[in-house]
């Protein structure tokens, strides 16, 4: 079975590797890019940009900027969804639908009533949904829930209302009226343990820090902690590439020590200005890519691997069903690893992307990092 | 393939050595020297220099969710951060996995011990072990405010079921030993508890402080676990009530084997009118009485760093002096955490007596096994400081520079300018190889006899022991030459070291139930796979005490 | 003595770090020296010769000629001197700059001005995002020193400001004066977005209104401030012309969501 192609032709593994190896060590600057599902992978990935000095970044990675962004600029008081699912007697979710990509979650913590906590637990919890006019997902849930209507674009204001409603502090008309965003306050404050879950990539980053902030004042007398959450992926990978670069991806390699900018090193700025002249990319798209930009290495799931205009493609298995996976499990807050549903002969695009960083690591550092 | 490390002065106090004489390499360990002479393969000439084992930390917090966390806070202090020529605060500081294992391989360590891994958190912290290049690493697995614990305490259950679980918990994270941390603590924050000592009961469970780490010292210890249970005492860092917690951790040991973890941060008094005196003689001396307890210190030392902790309730306190103002606050089933950046300042009083009552510890604990040298990195400085803290220990004179350097009004706070100790380089063997090996129960480590693994570092002389422990002359790790001239010339991957033992397959299925059942949680996400690591030898097993 | 100057040899290809070539770096160095400064952002390691024809002598005296959107960090933290941009510049103009006069004929990137603490940039054509603003991580933005943009500026124009004046021209993009700590933002045209969301304190001048507030900003009345005369006269020192001239304004107060001691202002 062939698993490997150069311009369209069957070719073996081996020689692909050595193509994609000498492609991205003539390149200028590699962008080594696609869906980090695996962090096998993603630690792989990391080692090809840093032999080729490329650029390391997400497909998706756009989406947890801002919550990045927040992180770092601001700090937050977090906590995991099973800490939640315990002790958490008052939820404010803010947003139409956060759990929407995050259903486990959704399962996980409100699946059961509050079990922990002195004042929590034999209670029902208190839900309010902060955005939609209906229950939706909410209306089969154990508790009480209570909609309070908000338009997606003033989520922030909104967040910044009961701020300042906790705060005693004066605010006018916003997404709801003086008394109810009060007494919207005041229940938080009263809580036994408060949780407020929102969809991170849903949120831009001054709205997230705003979130931060309620519940830090809130902390000041009580206890309250935030749940962001980020459906796919994207985060887990971002937390890959911190222990191995430094940094949550788009980060360079070009001068050696990595460089990270989120807006110069954003992979798909880099191909449409021209800065990036070649392209590594793991990608689970069933259908084919358009690629012709820039010469591209593809390592695709696909059944017939096509990537319209690819210069070298790998034939991967899909991890988690093909070969094991090491990936962010946003029930369990950190990494778990998930065994292969089947055992065949599927390719781990990790091996691949080792083997490109072996070759090229080679050409560059003969001792640098000698796989042990 | 022999190879002989010829003539230096070898200093190796597990066996009794401090003289000059060869060491020989072969497959990796350390042999006796060959019937005849000069049959090596390769000899190093080491006249003149020093030659110890490989050093070996026990305390630095180098892997795992919350060191990644602070990675994430603090972008700006990352060494090659696009828009910062230059210096940065903490640039020096091996802030990915493989800047960490280079730093310490140029100083000659081969051996680091990560303390505080959430049971939760194993396999992100084996990942990051894994991609940590040339040393070796371990972990000690947390607990004590976990709900499973103080549930079994709370309902009586027996000191096997306990011991069960404890095992469990350390075979699937793929730990070394168990530490405690702020013992119910954490649980009692997360009802609004705002200030807990040693015998204050966690609400809703009814256990206080004290059983907690009663019962995890005896599980330790009947399981035959060689490490003691290593513990972060209640109160840290808040002066008067630190020290009482330190004091009635220690008197709680009652003659079984403990561990008090950064007990600097507990050697603070309230006298004076700025309420903050140092407890540093007291609590030597109590420490010196009693022998079944063994401490490191966490030092400090003046700088930009951010504290990273599993006791939340003490990083959420922490989070007033956050210097820049934000940190991360975790809180997550069991322990949780917090990451909060500090800047200890040379000038600021209390910043200046912390840093002497870490050398007052240091100096005044009489039995070098039993002291441990560390700077509880990074929290009480980076770890890259550590050719500081042996130049302090060793001289006397460099003592007296740092101290004049310091505000007026500290040297009346503290013993420190009258302490004439130096340590001698035996000594420095003994704190940083011989005794963490025997506190680790890694027998195969911390020494030259014949048998050993071959983690050798060797020493130019230098009256500057800064620049001496700075820079190892060479580093041999399993007999392969990774550090020449304080330069890495090879990056093997190490392993971590993992506790030999099985859990009990009754306690599986029980926890099966209980994770699903509590929290929603498969039990298995707990197990760390060897395989996920992506290394050809990830772990290399530590045999029980028997 | 001629100024010393770069002028392109043609539009590069790779972003260049122009970070070295300012004059407290170049004063000690001799022409040969600065040619093989690197430049480079990739392992091509391209050096300031490859990229630049370079000329004259005066360090405290340069001059980029031909200008790129791609010459990022020009002017980072310069102290002394004068540094003048014939055409467009990249990212991080003036970024931590303390003391000197940085001008750009052309347009420039994101970051303009980071953390300036001293000195004077003016802008005649548009500047990116975060004017003045920190850099990822960064606890303050600007803390010194004055700004002016001739152009439009975008989005968060004034981020995280704590000391110094930014004057605007034209309109700016989304939520200017996000955490303002303190300082001076005036923009002559349109604010959009929702300026001064989570400021603290800081007075903001929109002469042409903004698109909103958030609800935790106060209408605070009309106000005829002397003050505003004092602050119209001074600025008129400083930059020339200002797009106002002390009458009277309706003053907003926020965000209310946090310390709420901001001050915005608007045409009456
Ligand atoms: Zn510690």
């Amino acid at each position: 079975m062939t698993t490997a192609w150069i311009d369209g032709q069957p070719v073996s593994s081996g020689e692909a590797i050595r193509e994609a190896a000498k492609l991205l060590s003539m390149s200028r600057l590699p962008l080594v890019t696609g869906r980090f599902d695996d962090i096998s992978a993603l630690r792989e990935a990391a080692r090809v940009a840093g032999f080729s000095g490329g650029v390391l970044d997400h497909s998706d990675l756009g989406r947890v900027a801002p919550l990045i962004e927040a992180l770092r600029d601001n700090g937050i008081i977090r906590i995991s969804p099973g800490e939640v699912r315990r002790r958490a007697d008052r939820v404010l979710v803010v947003g139409a639908d956060p759990f929407a990509g995050s259903e486990a979650v959704f399962e996980q913590i409100f699946a059961v009533d509050p079990d922990l906590g002195a004042k929590a637990k034999g209670g029902q919890r208190e839900i309010v949904l902060l955005g939609p006019d209906e229950p939706g997902r909410f209306s089969e849930v154990k508790g009480h829930v209570r909609t309070v209507g908000c338009p997606a674009d003033q989520l922030g204001d909104a967040i910044g209302v009961l701020r300042a409603g906790l705060g005693g502090k004066p605010f006018g008309d916003g997404p709801f009226e003086e008394g109810a965003a009060r007494a919207l306050a005041g229940w938080l404050k009263d809580a036994a343990f408060a949780a407020i879950v929102f969809d991170a990539t849903e949120l831009d980053a001054i709205s997230i820090e705003s979130v931060a902030g309620l519940v830090s004042d809130l902390n000041a007398e009580t206890r309250a902690s935030a749940l962001p959450l980020t459906a796919g992926s994207v985060y887990g990978a971002a937390e890959g590439a911190i222990w191995v670069t430094g940094f949550p991806l788009r980060t360079a390699f070009g001068r050696g020590d990595p460089e990270h900018d989120m807006m110069l090193n954003d992979g798909a700025w880099l191909i449409s200005s021209g800065e990036s002249d070649a392209r590594i990319m793991l990608s689970y798209d069933e259908t084919a890519l358009d690629v012709a930009d820039v010469p591209t290495i593809l390592l695709s799931t696909a059944e017939e691997p096509a990537g319209e205009g690819a210069r070298v493609i790998f034939k991967i298995g899909r991890p988690g069903v093909d070969h094991p996976m090491v990936h962010h499990e946003p029930r369990f807050g950190s990494f778990v690893s998930t065994p292969a549903e089947h055992h065949g002969m599927a390719t781990n695009a990790a091996d691949i992307l080792s083997a490109i960083a072996d070759q090229l690591g080679k050409a560059h550092h003969s001792n640098d990092e000698a796989r042990a | 393939m022999l190879t002989c490390l010829k003539g230096g002065h070898v200093v190796d106090p597990a066996n009794g050595i401090d003289e000059v004489r060869d060491i020989f390499i072969k497959d990796g360990k350390i042999v006796d020297a060959p019937a005849e002479a000069g049959s090596a393969n390769e000899t190093v000439d080491c006249s003149g220099m020093v030659v110890m084992a490989g050093a070996i930390d026990i305390h630095s917090h180098i892997a795992g969710g919350h060191v990644n966390t602070a990675r994430l806070l603090l972008p700006e202090w990352h060494r090659a951060f696009s828009a910062r020529p230059g210096e940065t605060a903490l640039s020096k500081v091996g802030w990915t996995t493989k800047e960490t294992g280079l730093r310490y391989a140029e100083m000659g360590f081969t051996t680091v011990v990560e303390p505080a891994m959430g049971p939760q958190a194993a396999l992100h912290a084996h990942l990051e072990l894994a991609d940590i290049p040339i040393i070796d690493k371990a972990t000690l697995v947390v607990l004590g405010n976990d709900d499973m614990l103080m549930s079994m305490i709370r309902d009586g259950e027996s000191d096997e079921a306990i011991a069960d679980y404890v095992l469990w918990t350390v075979d699937a994270s793929k730990a070394l030993g168990v530490k405690c941390i702020n013992a119910g603590g954490s649980a009692a924050f997360k009802e609004n508890v705002r200030s807990y000592a040693f015998d204050t009961e966690v609400p809703d469970y009814g256990v206080s402080s004290r059983q907690i780490l009663k019962t995890l010292q005896k599980a330790v210890t009947d399981a035959g676990i060689p490490h003691p249970l290593h513990v972060h005492c209640n109160n840290l860092g808040v002066p008067g009530a630190s020290a009482d917690a330190a004091e009635a951790t220690i008197r709680a040991s009652e003659g079984m084997p403990l561990h008090l973890a950064h007990i600097q941060f507990y050697g603070y008094g309230i006298e004076g009118r700025r309420g903050f005196s140092s407890k540093g003689e007291e609590l030597a001396r109590l420490i010196n009485e009693n022998p079944d307890v063994t401490v490191d210190i966490g030092q400090v030392m003046f700088g930009q760093t951010v504290t990273i902790s599993s006791d939340e309730m003490r990083q959420f306190a922490g989070r007033a002096q956050a210097s820049p103002g934000k940190s991360i606050i975790m809180d997550q089933e069991a322990n949780g955490g917090g990451v909060v950046p500090m800047n200890y300042k040379e000038k600021s009083f209390f910043n200046a007596l912390q840093w002497a009552i870490g050398l007052e510890l240091f100096l005044l604990i009489e039995d070098p096994s039993r002291v441990f040298f560390t700077t509880d990195h990074p929290n009480g400085a980076p770890f890259t400081t550590y050719p500081d803290i042996f130049a302090l220990l060793m001289d006397r004179n460099v003592r007296e520079k740092w101290i004049e350097a310091l505000p007026k009004s500290v040297k009346k706070w503290t013993s420190l300018p009258e302490i004439e100790r130096e340590y001698t380089l035996a000594e420095i063997a003994t704190m940083t190889r011989a005794a963490p090996a025997k506190l680790l129960g890694t027998r195969d480590r911390g020494h030259l006899g014949s048998g050993a693994t071959a983690d050798i570092s060797v020493y130019r002389p230098n009256d500057d022991k800064a620049k001496m422990f700075g820079a190892a002359a060479y580093l041999f790790k399993d007999g392969v030459k990774v550090v020449e001239n304080g330069a890495v010339v090879a990056k093997p991957y190490g392993r971590a070291l993992t506790l030999k033992t099985h859990s009990d397959a009754k306690m599986g299925s029980r926890l099966d139930r209980y994770f699903d059942e509590a929290y929603g949680l498969q039990s298995r996400w707990f197990k760390v796979e060897g395989s996920a690591l992506r290394r050809e030898t990830p772990f290399r097993e530590v045999p029980c005490l028997s | 003595m001629s100024a010393l100057t770069f002028r392109l040899k043609g539009e590069p290809d790779e972003r260049i770090d122009c970070s070295s070539l300012v004059p407290d770096r170049l004063k000690s160095l001799g022409s040969s020296e600065i040619e093989k400064l690197p430049v480079g952002t990739t392992k091509r390691g391209l050096v300031a010769g490859d990229v630049f024809e370079i000329s004259g002598d005066d360090a405290a005296d340069i001059r980029f000629e031909g200008g790129s959107s791609r010459l990022d960090r020009i002017g980072e933290r310069m102290s002394e001197g004068a540094i003048r941009v014939s055409g467009d510049a990249g990212f991080r103009v003036g970024r931590v700059m303390s003391g000197g006069d940085l001008q750009v004929e052309g347009s420039v990137g994101d970051l303009c001005g980071s953390g300036l603490e001293g000195g004077c940039i003016r802008v005649k054509g548009d500047c990116g995002a975060k004017l003045g603003g920190p850099d990822a991580g960064e606890m303050k933005g600007m803390s010194g020193g004055t700004i002016r943009v001739h152009g439009n500026a975008g989005e968060r124009a004034g981020d995280r400001m704590r000391r110094g004046t930014i004057l605007i021209d034209g309109d700016c993009g989304k939520d200017a004066a996000s955490r303002m700590i303190a300082g001076t933002l005036i923009v002559g045209g349109h604010a959009r977005g929702a300026p001064g969301r989570l400021m603290k304190r800081g007075t903001l001048l929109l002469m042409g209104g903004a698109e909103r507030f958030t609800p935790t900003f106060v209408d605070a009345g009309v106000h005829d401030l002397l003050i505003l005369k004092l602050m119209a006269d001074g600025l008129r020192e400083t930059f020339g012309d200002v797009p106002f001239d002390g009458s009277a304004m309706r003053k907003m107060s926020g965000d209310t969501a946090v310390l709420g001691l901001g001050e915005v202002y608007l045409p009456a």
